[in-house]
């Protein structure tokens, strides 16, 4: 079946990577079209970086080139390219830091709210750059478990099991990095 | 945890994001709810927190991105991994 003859994108993924397992590199190129962005744009939200982000893009379309042939269509094409580009990231998270950046600010302690010192004001709405501008001041390991609970939408269980730390450890760097936005975006608010 | 009957603001403050993505035990979920049905600034927390995982997907809309240019990439790609053509 051609790429053409199929209906559905995730049919389209199927062929595509069954054909440049075969070895077919105009098919691969095909595949690397399709969801060049896509990895991009993932790999920009958990490194908050556009130059690491575009080494870290090409790093998983050679992974790709390389395991195509183990891709056995037993998940979404795009799921499994998902869960290749956030272990991709991780790895070079663990590869650059021997301190594990993963659990970097892993002993602080939330912030003591103080009665009375609060701005009892609602927070502004969040759009996206007021968002990402505050993620980008996160320490890496509080911004990998944002994106992957809250916008990627993975449990504590699979973090924790990619990232090599407790299911706890998890749990608690998400609800740090979330005290943190909200500290981060409410400083920005009172600026404008 | 099953003797506590209440929480103060530092335990709570502890549990918020546990609560708000409803991971915690009954019981406990119970005394963090009563917590903060009393305590005005730590709902206001609770509310900052749940606003901002409501947010959080808005940071998948593409739009904005400055994606750096496909072909160059492929290109360089092409360069490092001969096997590739």
């Amino acid at each position: 079946m051609s790429v053409a003859e199929v209906e559905r994108p995730q049919d389209a993924d199927v062929v595509l990577a069954q054909k440049s397992a075969a070895g077919d590199t105009a098919a691969f190129e095909e595949l690397y079209r399709r969801h060049f962005r896509r990895v991009y744009a993932l790999c920009l939200r958990m490194t908050s970086d556009p130059v690491q982000a575009e080494d870290l893009t090409q790093d998983v379309f050679i992974q790709l080139f390389n395991k195509i042939g183990s891709f056995r269509g037993e998940s979404a094409f795009t799921t499994w390219l998902h869960r290749m580009t956030v272990n991709q990231v991780l790895m070079h998270f663990r590869k650059r830091s021997t301190k594990s950046e993963l659990t970097k600010g892993d002993d602080e302690t939330p912030e003591q709210i103080v009665k009375g010192t609060e701005n009892p004001n609602a927070m502004p709405v969040i759009d996206r750059i007021a968002l990402e501008k505050a993620i980008q001041q996160l320490p890496p390991g509080y911004r990998t478990v944002f994106i992957l609970h809250d916008v990627e939408g993975y449990e504590h269980e699979e973090i924790a099991r990619m990232m090599g730390v407790a299911e706890g450890t998890s749990k608690s760097q998400l609800h740090k990095a979330r005290l943190k936005l909200r500290t981060f975006i409410r400083q920005q608010a009172a600026l404008n | 945890m099953a003797n506590k009957k209440t929480l103060d603001c530092a335990e709570s403050l502890l549990q918020l994001s546990e609560y708000r993505d409803k991971a915690l035990d009954e019981n406990y979920y119970a005394l963090v709810k009563e917590h903060l049905e009393k305590c005005p600034p730590c709902m206001v927390i609770y509310k900052d927190i749940d606003l901002i995982v409501m947010s959080a997907p808005v940071i998948t809309n593409e739009d904005g991105i400055a994606f750096p240019d496909e072909n160059v990439i492929w290109q360089r790609m092409r360069i490092t991994k001969l096997t590739i053509n």
